[in-house]
């Protein structure tokens, strides 16, 4: 089943085409990664998904296109790159702003939105955090705590930009498994944008690749990785090593001086 | 349930200390006068209503009715309503600056009443009208302007439209001001703010707003909340930013509008209540924003007996006090509160 779908979206900042005729499915409980270079597009393409960038093309969502607000957060969890952490904000109430687009306009939350809360917290191991001010918490915990109000959401899509951004290596590994977790137990269709490709080829089922707002490349990791692609749209130099198990590793390589994009005096 | 698993909500605790120190206030200020009235004197009006005979001169009942109790519940009237119109501009533009006379309503009343002054005198019953018609249209413009604007409907466009209007509008009060010398004591008199009352003529001719305006706003506290994680974010959680946020605007001016026309140009208050009581109980909306009012007519009240006492028989203006007073007690708290938020 197709849950999300993508066709001919384009977005233009004034005559720049910034997003260029993309179209793409996900189907039900995959893990779709968008990689590609600074620029190419991946933050604008999620934000249009979400609907915060006005575009042409369509985005329908279980087969509707026309969603209000409201219905949409209901159907879409989006975790921005640097989401907000309201200073003074404990974490349980944080987390029950997740339950926003299930109120009414002049609604207050019910047993069940707490209980919700609660569930979500535990599920993230955050019941100990739940009295803390948001801001005070490290990056690891604060994506935890952003995870755990979009599980609150209750929404079947997970959207995540840049979800390992300004984490160390052990906390990228952390809070992808926890995803790839999440995905299990609440059946759900997650859509990343990723930086690091090694990490994208171990968790995404499959990768698209965007370079100057079109999809230049997409199909599982193994089609997408390759050094020839990595070559021609990041302009680096990698080597690619593949496990036994399939799974691949990126390598970036030192490149050589007559390589430099620059022309430095000798 | 496990402690910190609740939502953070107004607890009856707070309420009660909120109330009470509010009605503590009240009571000093219905007893604090020139005219001797004892607490006795009080409950024995209060019970002559109520069908109890009760000892006390027409004139004491005349001063307590007449006078000092309208005088009481018009500065909590006002105080409450620039607490929490501060408070929902502050959520609504995410900006901790954002005071009640943002947008233009104070220069508009100004200039509203200015003209009236002016035109006629200082007549108590046609200034409050022309100060509210004036902030209305202040309002208006700054709205007019910010949503005409080519940078887009953006909340800083706003407040800049609100900036450029204010300029404006003080311009043409200062200049009607200067060139009519003979009133220059009276409209300087207003702008500085009093809560002089004839009867209960101010009372009634702003209860209808400000009480619309409170409900309003109070009924919006949960989505302020929502906009703590700014536009985008409370977009994809499915909150209308822009219908909430006009509406929020919309409530707080005509309500601050209301209380400006009836009590002049009051400044501080809307600034400083809500940010203390952000940095004693929390920053939730669901808080500060019934708190706000509660103790913000509770701090306008107290600022009214100083008013009143300070330089007795003659009285200073309430907005002088609201800062001199006012001022150094934030900075207390700013300084001995965990941490600055």
């Amino acid at each position: 089943m197709i849950r999300l779908s993508l066709t001919e979206v384009t977005v233009r900042y004034d005559q720049r085409a910034v997003v260029d005729a993309v179209s793409m499915d996900l189907s039900d409980g995959e893990w779709l990664s968008i990689i590609g270079p600074n620029g190419a597009g991946k933050s604008t393409l999620l934000a249009t998904v979400v609907g915060l960038v006005g575009h042409t093309g369509t985005v329908t969502v279980d087969g509707q296109t026309t969603l209000r607000r409201r219905t949409l957060a209901r159907r879409i969890a989006y975790v921005p790159q640097t989401p907000q952490r309201p200073p003074g904000m404990r974490v349980f109430d944080y987390v029950l702003l997740g339950r926003t687009p299930h109120l009414s306009f002049l609604g207050v939350e019910s047993h069940h939105d707490l209980e919700m809360t609660a569930e979500a917290l535990a599920l993230l191991d955050l019941t100990d955090l739940a009295g803390r001010d948001v801001a005070s918490l490290s990056g690891g915990e604060a994506q935890r705590v952003v995870l755990a109000r979009a599980i609150a959401q209750e929404a079947p899509i997970l959207l995540l930009d840049e979800p390992t951004t300004a984490l160390d290596i052990g906390r990228q590994q952390d809070v992808l498994s926890l995803i790839d977790d999440l995905r299990r137990v609440r059946s759900l269709t997650v859509l990343t944008t990723m930086h690091d490709l090694t990490l994208a080829g171990q968790f995404a089922d499959r990768l698209v690749l965007l370079d100057g707002g079109a999809v230049v490349a997409e199909g599982v990791p193994t089609d997408v990785l390759t050094p020839e692609l990595i070559r021609r749209h990041y302009a680096a130099d990698v080597r690619v090593l593949e496990d036994g198990d399939g799974s691949l590793t990126v390598i970036p390589l030192r490149r050589g001086p007559h390589r430099s994009p620059t022309n430095l005096p000798e | 349930m496990i402690a910190g698993h609740r939502p953070t909500r107004l607890s009856s605790g707070a309420l009660v200390i909120g109330l009470g120190i509010l009605l503590a206030a009240m009571v000093a200020g219905v007893l604090i006068g020139p005219a001797d009235l004892t607490f006795t004197d009080i409950v024995g009006a209060i019970g002559e209503r109520l069908g109890r005979p009760a000892a006390i001169t027409d004139a004491q009942r005349a001063i307590l009715w007449e006078i000092r109790l309208p005088r009481v519940v018009l500065g909590g009237l006002v105080g409450g309503m620039l607490g929490l119109a501060g408070a929902s501009y502050q959520g609504a533009f995410r900006n901790p600056l954002a005071d009640p006379y943002l947008l233009g309503v104070a220069a508009g009343a100004g200039l509203g009443a200015t003209l009236v002054i002016v035109a006629v005198g200082p007549v108590s019953t046609l200034v409050p009208i022309a100060a509210f018609l004036g902030a209305m249209a202040g309002v208006g413009a700054t709205y007019v302007l910010g949503y005409s604007a080519r940078a887009g409907r953006s909340a800083a466009t706003l407040i800049l439209s609100g900036v450029a209007i204010a300029a404006f509008l003080t311009a043409l009060q200062t200049f009607v001001q200067q060139r009519n010398a003979d009133s220059l004591r009276a409209v300087y008199t207003w702008i500085l703010g009093r809560l002089s009352t004839v009867g209960w003529h101010e009372v009634l001719l702003s209860l209808p707003y400000i009480s619309v305006a409170s409900v309003v706003l109070i009924l919006a506290r949960r989505h302020l909340d929502v906009l703590a994680l700014g536009d985008e974010e409370a977009g994809t959680l499915g909150l209308k930013v822009s219908t909430v946020r006009g509406v929020v605007i919309v409530a707080a001016s005509l309500g601050t509008a209301a209380a400006v026309a009836v009590s002049g140009l009051i400044g501080f208050v809307g600034i400083i209540v809500p940010h203390t009581i952000r940095l004693v109980v929390g920053t939730s909306y669901r808080l500060v924003l019934p708190l706000s009012f509660i103790l913000g007519a509770a701090f306008l009240v107290a600022a009214d007996i100083l008013a009143r006492s300070a330089a007795a028989p003659t009285e200073l203006p309430i907005g002088v006090v609201t800062a001199f007073f006012g001022a150094p007690f934030f900075a207390v708290v700013l300084r001995t509160s965990r941490e600055a938020r």
